[in-house]
């Protein structure tokens, strides 16, 4: 009899339901190629997990249409889920995270989802030199094309983790702007800087002096 | 306690088979299992996104009160997805129905009667998955008017067809304005037919 009930709930447990069924929210978003060219035809999925070990792969699936444009109305996930690209040989791989927090009035529009090729990007990467004592890097931000393999769009994001990111995965051939804060470590005064650069063919060193 | 649920059936049988001209309480149990169809129809996901296929379709009641029956009821139906798009890329999406049901008796003649009615119940909704269990579950509340045709081929049995207009909402369903019309309410008529047991 013990063995009975502890198979019923194994099953109980095994078998949760990952999506509520009384929230419908609508996700959509726009693709495009490195050049900014909307992309169709490219194969979308949402997965999401049950409150255990189960996950639901294939249930929400969608093509971008002519305009690049991607839409799902689907039940709220009751976790995290998942926004992926189909494996494909040509772009690389882009994983967006979100939950019932990201949405507004059941309403997330993701704005511009840029698939790259691996060679339409270059690593960028930033070396400090602090050349006095008086100051503190405190903020970096790199405004720019970028590809980021994952992004994370729930209130899981530990905002307790203040690294800085040193190192970005740029588009190739385009202009654009190293941003940061420094703070005056006897005064306490913030400043702003923005230098202008170029991302090339090749990978790209900078070494930041302050 | 099984005493005087005696007292109460011998005073209740004494007094519905006391009269000998149309009883006032008539303790009559009737029983109807079948098959339905239900046929969706507007601009909702119920009618443009799903596929019914033919459901299960029972009621019952004990009691008939001057013409008038109290009974509950029990529906099954199963749909497949038609647009796999709209909502998700379900297995099968199977609604059980629990309903209370008013029904007033309006005798033809010996052979025939006809069956106005009245019901109001919950819907429950299952959307299943393809290759695992329940993915997610809704409930509506669902209205039904309509009526039965009963043809009696003998002092137990009976064949009955139905035709129901049926409304359903969900008034707990969170969406944006345009989602909760389309996914969250419908009309159907349901089209039955099956044996009833007297």
């Amino acid at each position: 009899m013990k063995k009975i009930l502890f198979l019923v709930l194994i099953t109980f447990v095994s078998c949760g339901i990952p999506y509520d069924g009384e929230t419908i929210l609508t996700l959509e978003a726009r693709i495009e190629n490195a050049n900014g060219e909307p992309l169709p035809n490219q194969i979308v999925t949402v997965s999401a997990s049950a409150d255990y070990d189960y996950s639901d792969y294939g249930t929400y699936s969608n093509k971008s249409n002519a305009f690049g444009i991607v839409k799902f109305d689907l039940f709220s996930p009751r976790n995290r889920a998942f926004l992926e690209f189909e494996s494909s040989d040509e772009y690389l791989p882009v994983s967006i995270a979100f939950d019932k927090s990201s949405f507004e009035m059941y309403h997330l529009n993701l704005g511009i989802i840029r698939l790259f090729q691996p060679n339409e990007i270059e690593n960028f990467s930033i070396t400090l030199n602090p050349t006095s004592g008086s100051f503190n890097l405190i903020r970096i931000d790199v405004e720019a094309i970028s590809y980021e393999s994952y992004i994370n769009l729930t209130d899981d994001i530990d905002n307790s983790n203040t690294a800085l990111n040193f190192f970005y995965r740029l588009k190739k051939n385009q202009n654009f702007n190293l941003n940061y804060q420094l703070q005056n470590n006897f005064t306490g005064e913030i400043s702003s800087f923005s230098i202008p650069l170029t991302m090339e063919n090749s990978a790209l060193q900078y070494t930041l002096s302050y | 306690m099984k005493k005087i649920l005696l007292v109460y059936l011998t005073i209740l049988g004494s007094f519905v088979y006391g009269q000998e001209k149309e009883p006032f309480i008539d303790f009559k149990p009737i029983y109807r299992l079948g098959f339905h169809r239900p046929l969706a129809f507007g601009d909702n996901y119920f009618a443009k996104d799903l596929s019914p296929s033919f459901g299960l379709h029972s009621n019952f009641s004990l009691v008939q009160v001057y013409k008038v029956r109290l009974g509950f009821g029990y529906d099954f139906q199963s749909h497949n997805v038609k647009n796999p798009t709209s909502i998700g890329d379900f297995g099968s999406v199977n609604i059980n129905q629990w309903y209370l049901m008013l029904e007033y008796s309006l005798p033809i003649n010996k052979e025939w009667q006809i069956n106005p009615n009245v019901s109001y119940g919950e819907t429950k909704a299952n959307y299943k998955g393809k290759s695992s269990g329940t993915l997610a579950k809704q409930t509506l509340e669902e209205i039904r008017l309509g009526g039965y045709v009963t043809y009696y081929l003998n002092r137990s049995f009976s064949m009955y067809s139905g035709l129901h207009f049926s409304h359903f909402f969900n008034a707990n369903l969170k969406a944006n304005p345009e989602n909760k019309n389309y996914f969250g309410s419908g009309n159907k008529i349901i089209l039955s037919i099956g044996i009833e047991i007297h």
